[in-house]
């Protein structure tokens, strides 16, 4: 416990060390993906616990329509004057589709239905961690194939270990649920979990020089910022090109088969 | 016992990217047969997961008719619905009728219940094995193209140490948990490190012999379906008036 712990502050506070031991330590992997998964966990908890809560207690469909009428009513206020009854016509649609999920949600279940909803909660809860390694394993295939490209050194599961500490600042979002800072704070731990990835890259692919004292031991370490920056950045960029190029490609067939409808 | 517990010892270290997992199975005496019995222990686990998860599953969810009749009577309640049967009449009526009785019949094939999961038992394992063998054998040619020593048995013994992320299916004891694409990812990943391993190759050898055979894979699919598809378009035609009797 108090090996992560010492692990958790050293990825926040970017203590090169710290990510150095975590490196070199036996089972790199298996201990940052575990330390990814606990992340995870633990920031699910409190949707977790909204969740169950909220579906036993149960907004209300009057409570619904309210929220959505008002967040309708905001965007609405844009549109010319004569749309009124599209939006009588879209705000009936609306009520009567919340009404049948009021009348699903209601339905019996083979088994009571709290534990059931404890079910539902618990599934959206264990999903969480399950996505969020997919999504940090799938960027980190590239992120190492860049930086073996760059000149990396490194082992791939030193790599993914150790990059793995890039989820702790995602402890953030316990409070993502605060309407207000919410957003702020994903902003905030993705920007930090981003800059724990170039440390981690440099950490695990030779650009961090260390630089004895007159005693021998390490008085200082010198990162080398480019190449990980750019190993971190250029799977981002790829994804965000190839994207534009099947946008556009997708756009131009689209055209194309309109074009010779009409024609 | 003795046998199966070093088996799910191989697995968890082979799901965590231990070399020594690896090596410990190209050193094997049969690696192909200890491959076999990964696979079909990893499956049997995560069949019986299926099947505990699907009855759990089946249990929270309230009957499929009494879902449908409650869609059923808020969509026809709909003024907008009311105001098309007005305006079209009956043919509408029956139109909307018989595409919603079919809609429903094929919802109800694929809603899971706990006695359609019991064959989980059989088609999993078969899946992960026609898999296994499939891309086992293009890793084995790849490897060998760039350079590879291991035998076609030792390719497939250490490969099969990568379905180990499938045990993440286990996840779904609990209903309504999605394990997502984790599973092809991790998958990939440990197929790197069991090519890399059982040849000996560089990292660049190693990648190209886990991507190519996956290229080459989804190329073959891509063409199989690319001929269905053009098949359907060049008969349909010529069905479909025969079908309506003109």
């Amino acid at each position: 416990m108090a090996e992560l712990l010492k692990s958790v502050r050293g990825a926040i506070t970017l203590d090169i060390p710290t990510l150095i031991g975590f490196r070199d330590s036996k089972n790199v992997f298996r201990r940052g993906i575990m330390l990814l998964l606990l992340v995870a966990l633990v920031v699910g908890l409190v949707g977790f616990l909204v969740d169950f809560i909220g579906g036993l207690v149960g907004p209300g469909i009057e409570q619904e329509l309210a929220d959505a009428s008002a967040m309708f009513d905001s965007w609405w206020q844009f549109m010319p004057a004569e749309s009124a009854e599209i939006r009588e016509q879209f705000m009936g649609s609306m009520t009567a589709g919340l009404e049948i999920g009021r009348r699903i949600a209601a339905l019996p279940t083979r088994i009571p239905r709290p534990l059931a909803t404890l079910f539902e909660a618990l599934g959206t809860w264990v999903s969480r961690p399950l996505a969020m390694l997919g999504g940090f394993l799938g960027y980190g295939i590239w992120v190492m194939l860049a930086a073996k490209l760059l000149g990396g050194k490194g082992r791939l599961q030193e790599f993914l270990g150790t990059a793995a500490l890039s989820s702790v600042p995602y402890l953030l979002l316990v409070l993502e649920k605060l309407a207000c800072i919410g957003p702020i704070l994903n902003v905030v731990a993705w920007i930090w979990a981003a800059i724990i990835w170039v440390v981690a890259t440099a950490v695990t692919h030779g650009w961090v020089t260390s630089h004895p004292s007159a005693e021998g031991e390490v008085a200082r370490y010198e990162v080398s910022w480019g190449k990980p920056i750019l190993a971190v950045v250029l799977p981002a960029v790829a994804v965000g090109v190839l994207a534009l190029v099947a946008a556009a490609g997708l756009g131009s067939l689209v055209a194309l088969i309109v074009g010779a409808a009409q024609a | 016992m003795e046998k199966i517990s070093r088996f799910v010892s191989l697995v968890m270290r082979g799901l965590f990217l231990r070399t020594d997992a690896y090596e410990e199975m190209r050193e094997a005496q049969n690696p192909f047969v200890e491959g076999l019995f990964v696979i079909l222990i990893v499956g049997v686990v995560i069949a019986v997961a299926s099947i505990i998860g699907s009855t759990l599953e089946w249990a929270t969810t309230p009957n499929l008719a009494s879902i449908q009749a409650a869609i059923y009577d808020g969509i026809t309640g709909m003024t907008w619905f009311q105001e098309v049967g007005q305006e079209i009449g009956p043919k509408f009526l029956d139109q909307f009728q018989s595409q919603w009785d079919w809609g429903w019949r094929w919802a109800d094939t694929l809603v899971p219940t706990p006695l359609s999961s019991l064959a989980n038992i059989v088609t999993t394992p078969l899946r992960l094995i026609v898999g296994w063998l499939i891309a086992g054998a293009l890793s084995h040619l790849f490897a060998r193209w760039m350079g590879g020593e291991a035998t076609l048995s030792q390719t497939l013994g250490v490969t099969a140490l990568a379905v180990a992320p499938q045990i993440l299916h286990v996840a779904g004891l609990l209903p309504f948990v999605a394990v997502g694409a984790v599973v092809s990812t991790w998958s990939l990943i440990c197929w790197y490190v069991a090519v890399k391993e059982a040849h000996q190759l560089s990292w660049g050898r190693s990648f190209w012999a886990t991507v190519l055979p996956r290229l080459v894979l989804w190329f073959l699919i891509l063409v199989v379906v690319s001929m269905v598809v053009a098949l359907i378009f060049a008969v349909a035609p010529q069905i479909i008036p025969a079908l309506g009797g003109s």
